[in-house]
């Protein structure tokens, strides 16, 4: 009998434990980039190839690894940084497992020049495979060299799982951007196929750096939130109501100067924000955290983006209320004012049905049979109510004309949001935001496979993008001229709007481009450039629907209707949510207990 | 607080408030106006704090007082009383209205509880007429941005224009795909306005209603308001904070090539082509050749059309493609027979104004199709 359990060669374990560390190029950088912060360099060089896919190169002037010691740092468990376990909860260094470099090492090919102020001469060392190669002196500048090469080579599993080079890329960026945002006196510079795609100067303090990194448009509408409660030091910014992302992307924490993600502190945040911004939609926030190391344990995993808090229950109330609080006391004057969710004018619900609206505002968004149940039976309460007030306030409703869909007869419109039909079968709702949404993605997929046409702007407008947004950004610029909106890069850190599609209506360009950068970093998984094109397609028209919320005239849903009956694939919108749901007249008379 | 005055006058005094009191307000009294009764007139006041009107109406105040009441409702009631004068009188905070033998009652909230107005005693006021100032109006609204977002864009930029030999106005709209400017007379200089200001969509709306085409009007401005004063109104607008985008970079430099048209065959023409058009987008495609212009417009959907204008033009033979309803829109306005269209060449914007005079000009940002 041969044996089934076998103890593993060192090589193959470290190769498993590397892959809790280097999972892409990203880590990668996140592990050196770190080290060179806790080496103290003053000025940092990121070097990428083919998105960091090729090779990686950080050089820092940081204190330098002494000679000695070299062939120490490429030794699981080897760390400059602790010395018992005790230790851990005292930590203030980014890094202290001693896991990165030999991690690295063993999955990549790893080269290292790197010289102490004091010393004359420095050391080079190769490493490859997890098998040190070469160590040697050598003449170099002060401070550290890694340049990481033949990544993840031998790891073919999960070399295969890498995606684009430019999603590569700007995954390393967004790294790069985390650890610049709380290290304003260090400079950074990111270089990418030799071009340089992102530089921070020194900056004077923390504010400088965030406005210089999250662009002009966040420092317009940053309202500043502080704290200092128990321990907990809160600080940083948040977006203004009327500036938001379509994610969470934006939303950053670092907790000891760490960027974590932690779903508590996010929820802490949104949860300041609801019934402020619209539903799905999400502020940006950087938000600093300084907590002693005691009461919170960052050793949970190894790339430790996840942080335990000892008490997260009062660090949640504490975000949740500073933000709150900051966002209560916004000067209004200054724009800050939530014109977006205003009721819009000419609404003629009575007062009872709008209270109704209200309350199914709720539950706007979740489709679940029970909710619906609910708003349907509310709606038909308070139809009886306002008996002589037709439900729809739209003009024209009431003229002889009859819009039908499918055989099925218009009634109205229900919180401004959904089109009520009945017919012999019982009776839909459609939900015209999403129905409009399919109509335009698809006339909008046929226009990018025909001759567009492009309404030019008089007066171009400049919308401020991160550097990792703009990499992105820039595979896409010969599919958005196709269907019509001309874009072009504008500095390191804009594009430059154009023109338009003229099948959209009057929307804004700042939105349009964030939408379509946030639908592009949203990407799980490699996706070819129709999926890519798609999901723009899906970004515009999402932006140039109409909204919910928004009264409809009957010519409107007459046209509506019409576009609507012959568009394809019209049970969904191009996101998958339903655009229709039926109710049969069974169902009703269950619900009613007749049956 | 006791008044008698005449059913028509009230009535019109009543309905020029029901643009600017709120609908939806937290604060309810934002709902009512203030009626006060002073010697030989009753003032009538409505706000929704960013607009206030202020208008005088002759009636007989045989006690002086003043309360404030839902405007709708008001409304509603005086529309429905037949016969020439009421009388209306308050005893605590219930009014009495009454015609003949019609009695309405309707509880108010107290005068004191209405957002003061602030005051004007000391504004400099310059002259215009009316009818100036509503062409103005006329000639710039249709092309301001409508989405709310550009607060700046939603609304026209107002500006001293005069240079060292005339005093005039200026009027700019834009939203960003077409800019519609338009001069008119001015008596002298108005030096607080030399810089721009914006007045916002709603204001602008307010103004054209309740300024008459053949009154004078004073306009003037304090702190952040502009105000209109004719003989019996007082109509306050609060501007927009924001700043204007720089609309003189982008006249074009440059003139395309000049066209004469008639106005009103071409004005027919392109609705001939908006028939076909879609309803999101409207393309038109112009072709110059000698001796004529070519209009097509084509929809997958509805079909095509095509029509021919025989015009003056002998240059290279050209294509440029627009919005129809830009064109439209920019033609509507011009008073006289033919305009003067400078058609940009290539991706540049082209300039409709009139054949004979400079007081209006459209500049409209070509269709790529």
């Amino acid at each position: 009998m041969p044996n089934h359990i076998v103890v593993l060669s060192e090589e193959i374990a470290n190769k498993i434990a590397a892959g809790e560390v280097v999972e892409r190029p990203a880590s990668i950088v996140k592990e050196l980039v770190e080290n060179a912060i806790d080496a103290g360099a003053g000025d940092i060089r990121v070097e990428l190839e083919k998105g960091g896919t090729a090779s990686i190169a950080v050089i820092d002037n940081g204190s330098g690894i002494d000679h000695e010691d070299v062939a120490f740092a490429f030794e699981r468990h080897a760390t400059s940084k602790i010395r018992s376990f005790e230790d851990i909860y005292r930590v203030t260094s980014l890094g202290f497992r001693g896991e990165a470099l030999p991690s690295i090492a063993s999955v990549a090919r790893v080269e290292l020049l790197t010289r102490r102020p004091e010393d004359l001469s420095g050391t080079r060392a190769v490493v490859e495979g997890g098998v040190i190669k070469e160590i040697a002196p050598a003449g170099c500048s002060a401070g550290t060299q890694i340049r990481v090469t033949k990544i993840l080579e031998n790891v073919p599993a999960r070399r295969k799982f890498l995606k684009t080079e430019s999603t590569e890329q700007s995954l390393c960026l967004d790294v790069i951007v985390r650890l610049a945002l709380v290290h304003p006196e260090i400079r950074f510079k990111v270089t990418a196929a030799g071009r340089e795609i992102f530089s921070a100067p020194e900056a004077k303090d923390i504010s400088a750096r965030i406005a210089f990194v999250m662009g002009a448009d966040f420092s317009d509408h940053a309202l500043s939130v502080a704290a200092d409660q128990e321990g907990v030091a809160l600080s940083g910014f948040v977006s203004r109501p009327e500036f938001t992302r379509s994610n969470s992307k934006s939303i950053f924490l670092f907790v000891n100067k760490r960027f974590i993600r932690d779903s508590g502190v996010s929820h802490a945040i949104l949860s300041a924000y609801r019934r402020i911004i619209e539903p799905r939609r999400f502020p940006a926030a950087v938000l600093f955290m300084e907590i002693s190391p005691g009461d919170v344990d960052v050793n949970v995993h190894p790339a430790k983006m996840e942080v335990r808090f000892k008490d997260s229950r009062a660090v949640h109330d504490l975000v949740s209320k500073t933000v709150a609080g900051s966002l209560a006391c916004r000067e209004t004057a200054a724009g800050g004012f939530v014109y977006r969710l205003a009721p819009r004018e000419g609404q003629t619900f009575s007062p009872v049905f709008r209270k109704d609206r209200d309350a199914s505002a709720d539950f706007a968004g979740l489709y679940s049979r029970r909710n619906l149940e609910q708003a349907i039976s509310q709606d038909l309460l308070s139809r009886s109510q306002v008996a002589e007030a037709p439900v729809t306030a739209g003009s024209g409703y009431g003229d002889k004309q009859q819009i039908t869909f499918n055989n099925y007869q218009y009634l109205g419109q229900f919180a401004g949001t959904y089109l009520i039909f009945a017919g012999g079968n019982g009776f839909m709702l459609i939900d015209q935001h999403a129905a409009h949404e399919r109509i335009l993605f698809e006339k909008l997929k046929k226009s990018s496979a025909e001759k567009v046409a492009s309404q030019s702007l008089l007066l171009p407008e400049v919308v401020s993008l991160s550097p990792g947004e703009l990499a992105l950004f820039s595979g896409c610029i010969d599919f958005l001229q196709e269907i019509g909106l001309a874009v072009e890069i504008f500095g390191r850190d804009a594009v430059v709007v154009k023109a338009l599609p003229a099948i959209l209506p009057q929307t804004e360009s700042r939105e349009i481009i964030s939408d379509i950068v946030d639908e592009l970093a949203e990407q799980n998984k490699i996706s070819d450039l129709k999926e890519r094109k798609e999901k723009i397609l899906a970004a515009l028209a999402c932006r140039a629907a109409v909204k919910a919320n928004h009264v409809l005239t009957a010519e409107e849903v007459m046209a509506l209707c019409r576009d609507l009956a012959e568009t394809p694939g019209n049970a969904t919108c191009p996101h998958g949510r339903p655009v229709i749901v039926n109710f049969s007249v069974s169902e009703i008379e269950r619900m009613f207990k007749r049956k | 607080m006791e008044i008698k005055i005449n059913r028509n006058t009230f009535l019109d005094g009543i309905q020029k408030t029901l643009g600017i009191v709120e609908k939806k307000t937290t604060m309810p009294i934002l709902n009512n106006i203030l009626l006060t009764g002073e010697v030989g007139k009753l003032k009538i006041v409505a706000t929704d704090r960013e607009i206030s009107l202020i208008s005088y109406y002759d009636a007989e105040v045989a006690e002086k007082g003043e309360i404030t009441l839902s405007a709708k409702k008001l409304y509603e009631m005086v529309r429905e009383i037949q016969g020439e004068v009421i009388n209306f009188t308050k005893i605590n905070n219930i009014v009495k209205i009454s015609c003949q033998r019609a009695v309405y009652k309707i509880p108010g909230l107290p005068a004191d509880d209405f957002p003061s107005i602030s005051d004007d005693s000391d504004v400099k006021f310059y002259n215009i007429s009316g009818s100036v100032i509503k062409d103005l109006i006329t000639k710039t609204s249709f092309a301001m941005a409508t989405d709310e977002m550009r607060k700046n864009l939603n609304g026209v930029l107002l500006e001293d224009g005069s240079d060292g030999n005339n005093c005039f106005f200026r009027m700019v709209a834009t939203d960003g795909h077409r800019l519609a400017l338009a001069k008119g007379e001015a008596s002298e200089i108005f030096q607080e306005i030399t810089k721009g200001v914006i007045v916002p969509r709603k204001g602008l709306m307010e103004i054209k209603k309740i300024i008459d085409e053949n009154e004078n009007v004073g306009i003037g401005m304090h702190k952040n308001m502009l105000i209109l004063r004719t003989e019996n109104t007082v109509l306050k607008v609060s501007l927009v904070d924001a700043d204007y985008p720089d609309y003189k970079r982008v006249i074009p430099a440059e003139k395309g090539i000049g066209v004469v048209l008639e106005k009103e065959p071409f004005l027919h023409a392109l609705k001939r082509m908006n028939v076909v058009s879609s309803e999101r987008y409207s393309g038109v495609i112009l072709s110059f050749s000698t001796g004529k212009m070519t209009l097509n417009s084509t929809n997958l959907d509805v079909g095509e059309a095509m029509e021919e204008i025989d015009i003056k033009y002998s240059g290279d033979d050209l294509d440029v493609g627009f919005n129809v309803n830009y064109l439209i829109d920019a033609i509507s306005v011009i008073n006289g027979d033919s305009i003067l269209f400078e058609v940009g060449q290539g991706l540049k914007p082209s300039v409709i104004k009139p054949a004979d005079n400079d007081n209006f000009l459209c500049i409209i940002m070509p269709l790529k199709i």
